[in-house]
């Protein structure tokens, strides 16, 4: 009896087909069609009819455990074969899982850093809606300024509806700090308006954020000041002295672990307080601020642009322009793209020639899996179903190349955490993101380095395979030589960056800036130490272990401040150059044995000289001036004449070319002095310094430094990357040896028959060993030829990042090649030592 | 030797008994008729589907049937290990069961 076309039962028939998960052995439509036959005849149609619904149902559900079931056993069994495989080739497989191991802990150190680096800013509450206002610089129209009108951030904050709040920050630098018996000059001072806590959720631990900055005479330290200062004791309330003048009361104190700002400062000042160094808050002319607003969600930033602009105009019309309203989660990232940038992609191609070894040394062992591969396709295996045990093994050894990469990672971390001066958090690890990230990269590894051997030896024809007892080699395919000039290609590049980069600091930190920095000592004038200098220099001038004395505001290679409002004789009207400032007095000439190119320079013979105007060749140049001696020059509201032109030389560092500078002389503004000492006794003059300055300032800390270290430190993070680079580039040799190791002992391996028959007709060791090596000499050379002039290229690129760059010397090109070819000769030589030593006998009888 | 639960034991018992004609529908049929249990055809597969992976029956094709499609019937017997299992598990229930009188419930 077979079921009636009932449309309902139609549906039900159709549906079983479709949707139940049982293989061909189990015709559920079949025996449910009997059974229901069956059921009829027993129970009548309307029993049947439900009865056979419910089966339908649960076997339904039934299937879906039979499915799970079944690929778990699927599962089950590929992982046996695949381990059971590995085993059989233990010291393959360690090669494989060493490289990869090594490609994804790259990867585990590049993704814990780099999360790091994205998390900066992103635990405001008010994200979305914080801005930085970014102004338009009046004298270079295309790169936007951070620094806005004093005025700024309260006007908008007043004026605008939409600015819910807002805020005016300055880097105050180094203040002296002291309470009680412990002072000290501390760095990391931020002045900040009183909504700064409103916009910003930096952890208040102690105190009250929403009122610590309300107060003029307030202060706000971090945790580790307020245990240097007050131990373990409730630093809130208490009262600390800045700069030996000023009385603060602790109102905050700030957490400064557990996030990344783009603000780093160690404690904060209320920005009215700047009015007690003599600032002027309401000067819309002094453009130093950095402004941070925060806006009505979905506010207009057009129409606010319009606004703010107008509002600046009203005064300074020339400061006006805004750029737009930077959101501060985007700060840091837009500064640190670059070099996420770089380090990502170094890691993915050290993972890179990690795959390709293993495709490399997958598909060269494919002569010992042809039997394997071969018997299971007669046995009735599809190609589908070998491609996934293969794509299987290749993910199976991936994982646990993972494992031993979080090994490797933890081992690498301090390694790492030196170089960058970044913090990893290892238990960052166990959080989803990272943890799916790795999973996601591991199992690309695995299918990626796994398909081209899947592919390669799933498509083994069984009976050739069969046919080859295995030690005749498969066709050597010239994938496997690109593949292996890759990688080495890869390395010699990376070898060869290094150098470059080590060159280029090297240049960067020696090179002949145009003035005398050795044996300079500088110290920061304070106190009353500042207010007799003058007096101080001369008694200084006349010890013989000090040959000469400067006072100025900055050291020669930092100068920073800039303007572009000077006015001279012959200057045509719409004329804008951007001059930096230098403050200094008449010694400075001979402190720093600069020379002049034209007049002469500051002399304490002529009281003019207080107002006169010295320039640089640059300056010149950029001013379009014939003869500039003599001619009237005004800067900051001051007229006077321009007596002498100075020979250009690198005030700033070396990342910047040689721009227009002015120099002056200003005793207000001088706040180091600097000492040409001589070399001979420095520990004494240092001393006798330090007791002049207790003499003066005993309340102030006496600091010093010497001013060529303090320039190298400019170049510390190239420095840096200098390192890094060579630490990756030792792991991409590293990877491509391991490669060639792999490769070379498959070769030997199956040349035995053929060099035991050499052997036995007389060939000597060195010949058998050329056999072996010729071959991958030639493939190291090719790649050589490849990537010198690819590494050339890049670095050429980087350099001209550089305003004053290095050559690339001669030897980099040689060095890089041959550093590659003499290691992996040695690699070679010791394996074809070892096969050309095995006794013919043996590897005759080797069947 | 692993342990045989009673659904796989009466499943198998029945197959057993029905020699040469077990298939799904009659093994369905003959374990209605001796347990009373209408079960479900799927949990039937899934139980059948368990026991061969465990070696303890063995497949053969049926020749192609008409009612079927064209399609043949898979028929299942007892392996070795399969009657060395079901010894055990009688062996097992009779040590237990050992001493005891018939009915325990009076």
């Amino acid at each position: 009896m077979f079921l009636k076309s009932n449309k309902i039962n139609r549906i039900l028939m159709k549906f079983l087909e479709l949707f139940t998960f049982y293989n061909g052995e189990y015709d559920l439509k079949s025996d449910l069609r009997e059974l229901y036959c069956f059921k009829v005849k027993e129970e009548g149609r309307l029993r049947a009819g439900v009865w056979i619904w419910k089966q339908a149902v649960c076997s339904f559900y039934k299937s879906l455990i039979f499915l799970i079931n079944w690929n778990l056993n699927m599962f089950k069994n590929y992982l046996t074969i695949a381990v059971r495989n590995i085993n059989r080739h233990k010291i393959y497989s360690l090669i494989n899982i060493s490289g990869l191991s090594i490609g994804i802990a790259c990867c585990v150190l590049i993704t814990l850093w780099m999360q790091n680096e994205l998390s900066y800013d992103s635990f405001h509450e008010q994200n979305g809606n914080i801005f930085r206002v970014m102004r338009l610089n009046s004298v270079d129209l295309t790169s936007p300024s951070v620094v806005t009108p004093m005025p700024l951030a309260p006007a908008l904050k007043a004026e605008l509806p939409e600015v819910l709040s807002a805020v005016r920050t300055m880097n105050f630098g180094q203040r002296l700090m002291r309470y009680g018996q412990v002072g000290s000059y501390e760095s990391g001072c931020l002045l900040a308006g009183p909504d700064f806590f409103r916009i910003f959720s930096f952890p208040v631990v102690k105190g009250s954020a929403e009122t610590a900055l309300e107060d003029k005479y307030s202060i706000v330290i971090s945790e580790q000041l307020a245990e240097k200062y007050f131990g373990k004791d409730d630093a809130v309330g208490k009262v600390i002295t800045l700069d030996n003048r000023l009385e603060l009361t602790v109102t905050g104190i700030l957490k400064k672990s557990g996030y990344n700002s783009h603000l780093n400062f160690n404690y904060l000042l209320p920005f009215q307080l700047f009015e007690e160094y003599g600032a002027d808050l309401s000067a819309w002319g002094d453009v130093s601020y950095i402004t941070y607003v925060l806006l009505q969600p979905q506010t207009d930033q057009k129409l606010l642009k319009e606004k703010t602009e107008s509002i600046i105009a009203r005064t300074y019309p020339e400061y006006s322009k805004i750029a737009f309203f930077q959101a501060v989660e985007d700060i840091y990232f837009d500064r640190a793209k670059d070099s996420i940038f770089i380090f990502t992609s170094i890691a993915l191609l050290i993972l890179l020639i990690a795959c390709v070894n293993y495709m490399n040394l997958a598909t060269a062992r494919s002569a010992k899996r042809a039997m394997e591969v071969s018997m299971r396709k007669v046995a009735g295996a599809s190609r589908g179903s070998l491609i996934k045990q293969f794509l299987g093994e290749s993910v199976l050894l991936s994982f646990f190349a993972l494992l031993l990469a979080f090994g490797l990672a933890f081992l690498a971390r301090p390694v790492f955490e030196n170089i960058t001066g970044k913090q990893l958090y290892l238990d960052q690890l166990l959080e989803l993101n990272t943890l799916l990230i790795l999973i996601t990269v591991t199992m690309f590894t695995g299918l990626f380095s796994g398909l081209y051997p899947a592919l390669f030896l799933s498509g083994l024809r069984p009976v050739s395979a069969l046919k080859c007892a295995g030690n005749n080699g498969i066709k050597r395919s010239p994938v496997r030589k690109i593949l292996v000039t890759g990688q080495y290609a890869v390395s010699i590049i990376l070898i060869f960056a290094t150098m470059v980069v080590y060159q280029q600091v090297d240049f960067l930190k020696n090179s002949d800036l145009g003035f005398d920095k050795e044996d300079v000592i500088y110290v920061p004038l304070q106190g009353k130490f500042k207010e007799n200098a003058e007096m101080i220099k001369h008694e200084l001038m006349a010890n013989t272990g000090i040959k000469n004395v400067t006072l100025t505001d900055r050291l020669p290679g930092r100068y920073a401040w800039g303007t572009d409002s000077p006015e001279w004789e012959g200057k045509t009207g719409d004329m804008r150059v951007q001059f930096t400032v230098g403050v200094l007095d008449p010694d400075f000439l001979n402190t720093f044995k600069l020379e002049m190119a034209l007049g002469r320079f500051f002399s304490e013979k002529f009281s003019t000289d207080k107002s006169a105007y010295v320039l640089n060749e640059s300056a010149v140049k950029a001013m379009n001036i014939k003869s500039p001696a003599g001619k009237w020059f005004e800067y900051a509201g001051r007229r006077g004449i321009v007596i002498g032109v100075i020979k250009d030389f690198n005030f700033r560092s070396l990342y910047n070319r040689i721009e227009p500078l002015i120099l002056i002389m200003r005793p207000k503004y001088q706040r180091i002095m600097c000492l040409k000492i001589n070399s001979s006794n420095v520990k004494e003059t240092v001393a006798l310094l330090e007791n002049k300055w207790q003499e003066h300032s005993p309340e102030f800390p006496f600091e010093y430094g010497f001013l060529d270290e303090n320039l190298q430190s400019i170049y510390n993070s190239e420095e840096e990357f200098g390192t890094i680079v060579r630490y990756f580039s030792l792991l991409a040799l590293f990877i491509s040896c391991l490669g060639l190791l792999g490769l070379i002992s498959f070769i030997a391996e199956q040349k035995t028959k053929e060099i035991g028959i050499r052997k036995t007709l007389g060939a000597s060791m060195s010949e058998i060993i050329r056999l072996l090596t010729l071959e991958f000499v030639k493939l190291i050379l090719i790649s050589a030829v490849i990537a010198l002039p690819a590494a050339y290229l890049v670095m050429t690129d980087w350099l001209n990042n550089f305003a004053y760059q290095t050559a690339i010397t001669w030897w980099v090109y040689p060095v890089s090649g041959f550093s590659a070819l003499f290691i992996s000769l040695i690699i070679i030589s010791i394996q074809a030592a070892r096969s050309a030593s095995q006794n013919p006998v043996d590897s005759l009888r080797y069947e | 030797m692993k342990k045989l639960t009673a659904l796989e034991e009466s499943i198998l018992i029945t197959i057993f008994r029905l020699k040469d004609d077990a298939y799904s529908v009659s093994i369905h049929r003959k374990l209605f008729e001796m347990t009373g249990s209408d079960m479900i055809i799927g949990s039937l597969y899934n139980v059948l589907d368990q026991l061969s992976k465990k070696g303890y029956l063995n497949k053969k094709r049926g020749y192609p049937v008409s009612e079927r499609g064209g399609k043949s019937k898979m028929y299942y017997s007892v392996s070795k290990d399969g009657l060395k299992a079901l010894d055990e598990t009688r062996k097992l229930h009779t040590k237990l069961w050992n001493g005891l009188p018939d009915i325990l419930y009076n």
